[in-house]
């Protein structure tokens, strides 16, 4: 092995490493404040009628009134972003969970079975995919918004979830395909394991990597889409303050209070490149040295 | 090569049967009355009959189905029920702009996108690969319209080099009125380029024929431009029709910031109405559009590249 290789090696290997940590730490750090946030701010529906607005109406800037000065209805910003943390969290996680089952039952039984019942399983998996994601979830939003569901923030969740199954349903589907003739896997069986222990047992311990993987993207994925929707006026109805229901009420003033974008447009770029950067960690780390 | 032809049209011919199935099986799962939506509140009964009648909606879910399938087939989406004019109408005047919007895009990121992940890859570790992976990560990350906003920030108020927003009179002054919005469209688009052309051309720069080549005296710029890079290329035509889907629903958001009179404009302003025709004729129209085009860029490849015959 050449120096050259060598140093390319280690440096591949230290950004890995690095690239996990800081994501892991802000992850955590994110999810710690979606968590605690409300007990660290104030109510981030509470309006400030005497300080919270300027004298003609106008929002309040940055360190005026509170730290991250006030919205057009003279609300606390930096209590609504850290406030709105749990719920777009909580929406992006719920989401991320629906789709992880989805995508795992789908992907674990095409996998494992083989034969007819994976090539049908993965062509609808495919029919599935040839279906623009964004414009389904719009119609799918919008159509759930009709319904009885619609003053909470479950149609936003459930669209998501239905929407972003695809990818993992294919990811484990491989990989339970390649661990379908692992030497284990072939020892279970022909120990008359069933096959619901197989994948319980012996699949899925073997493909929590990818699994964390999956999670971690598809959480970047659906805060961002969670941001889309809330965008087009189909995200979790008011007054929860979500980071892209923020933007979206913020968008009008962007000129005159620039605060309004920055804030809740700066707190989903920081957690979706935190969870970006713990998948591309874990992967690296799971692939090894190349 | 004529079978696979066969297969892939029959294909899509089942994909787009999926579409259409899907988005009917959506609207009828929901429970509420378009006649009685699309007449309004003071109509009276004789009317919400004739329009159920007109709209077989005083048929069971197979009689609306057919009914439904008859209609998409004579390019028949139903009428606004804010404007009373025809969706196909409609969407026929907003798809040029649209297109134009979508194509500019996918130059822009092409011509931004494949020279970065060409850099990375032959500075691989060095400082121009991580100046590039870093801003990869960052333009995935961020929201559109966050990145729309910068640059409408930047560019026209800032520096006034460009309108704030709006369609523009053709030729020259069109192109001046499209380069933000299209760049705002692109951001994805140049970093997940970057990436996969990193990728794939750090994977084909490892394999023994370009170390042959390497070690026959071909230089660095020939050894690249000439041999890795037209085996590294092939993913990114596959991407491009695959990123498609993305582009249409990022167009949503960036055609509202920039007031660009498309089709995803036309489609916020439905959903601010609740105008569900027009909801469901714009996803149904784009969703052919893309299927149609991802036959169309398999077809091409399947013409290039012998390989996949």
């Amino acid at each position: 092995m050449s120096a050259h290789t060598h140093a390319k090696l280690a440096d591949a290997l230290r950004r890995g490493r690095s690239a996990l940590w800081i994501g892991a730490l802000l992850a955590i750090a994110i999810v710690a404040i979606g968590v605690l946030g409300p007990l660290l701010v104030g109510d981030p529906l509470a309006r400030d009628l005497d300080g919270g607005l300027t004298a003609l109406g106008a929002p309040r800037g940055p360190g005026v009134a509170g730290l991250l000065g006030t919205d057009d209805l003279g609300r606390d910003v930096l209590a609504r972003v850290i406030g709105g943390a749990g719920t777009s969290l909580a929406i992006a996680g719920a989401a991320t969970a629906i789709a992880l089952v989805l995508g795992g039952i789908v992907g674990l039984t095409a996998g494992h079975a083989g034969g007819r019942v994976d090539r049908v399983l993965m062509r609808g998996v495919d029919l599935v995919l040839a279906f623009p994601a964004l414009l389904l979830a719009i119609l799918l939003a919008a159509l759930l918004r009709e319904s009885a569901l619609a003053r909470s923030s479950v149609p936003v969740a459930l669209t998501l979830g239905l929407v972003g199954w695809t990818t993992t349903a294919r990811v484990l589907r491989d990989a339970a395909r390649t661990l379908a003739r692992a030497e284990h896997v072939v020892a279970a069986r022909a120990l008359g394991a069933s096959p619901g222990r197989i994948v319980v047992r012996h699949v899925l311990p073997n493909v929590a990597g990818v699994l964390v993987v999956l999670t971690a993207l598809g959480f970047a994925q659906n805060l961002l889409a969670e941001s889309a929707l809330s965008f087009v006026g189909l995200g979790p109805p008011p007054p929860a303050p979500t980071w892209g229901r923020m933007l979206f009420e913020g968008r009008a003033y962007y000129r005159t209070a620039p605060h309004l974008i920055v804030a809740p447009g700066l707190a989903i770029l920081l957690s979706v490149v935190a969870f970006h950067l713990l998948a591309e960690g874990v992967r690296a780390r799971a692939a090894g040295p190349r | 090569m004529i079978r696979t032809v066969l297969r892939r049209l029959g294909w899509t011919i089942v994909v787009l049967w999926f579409v259409v199935t899907l988005v009917f099986a959506m609207v009828v799962a929901i429970p509420a009355d378009p006649a009685r939506a699309m007449l309004g509140p003071r109509a009276t009964p004789a009317l919400v009959d004739a329009a159920r009648a007109t709209y077989c909606l005083d048929r069971g879910v197979v009689g609306r189905y057919g009914c439904w399938l008859a209609r998409l087939a004579h390019g028949d989406l139903g009428e606004s029920y804010r404007s009373k004019r025809s969706v196909g109408a409609i969407i026929a005047e907003r798809a040029w702009p649209t297109a134009q919007l979508a194509l500019a895009a996918i130059v822009l990121s092409l011509l931004l996108g494949a020279p970065l992940g060409i850099l990375a890859a032959v500075r691989r570790g060095r400082w121009p690969d991580h100046a590039v992976t870093a801003l990869a990560l960052l333009g995935q990350s961020a929201p559109p319209f966050v990145v729309g906003m910068v640059l409408l920030d930047v560019f026209a108020f800032a520096f006034g080099w460009f309108p704030i927003g709006g369609y523009g009179d053709g030729g020259w002054d069109r192109l001046h009125h499209l380069v933000l919005p299209a760049g705002t469209l692109a951001a994805v688009g140049v970093a997940t380029y970057a990436r996969t052309v990193r990728a794939t051309l750090g994977e084909v720069l490892d394999e023994d024929y370009i170390r042959t080549a390497r070690a026959k005296g071909v230089s660095e710029a020939q050894l690249v431009g000439r041999h890795a890079l037209r085996n590294a290329l092939g993913p990114l035509v596959t991407l491009v029709g695959l990123d498609l889907g993305v582009l249409l629903g990022g167009a949503v958001v960036v055609e509202a910031i920039f007031q660009w009179p498309g089709v995803g404009r036309e489609l916020l302003q439905a959903i601010l109405d609740v105008d569900l025709p027009v909801i469901v004729g714009v996803v149904i129209v784009c969703a052919i559009a893309i299927i149609v085009a991802n036959l169309l860029v398999d077809l091409v490849q399947l013409a290039i590249d012998p390989r996949r015959r």
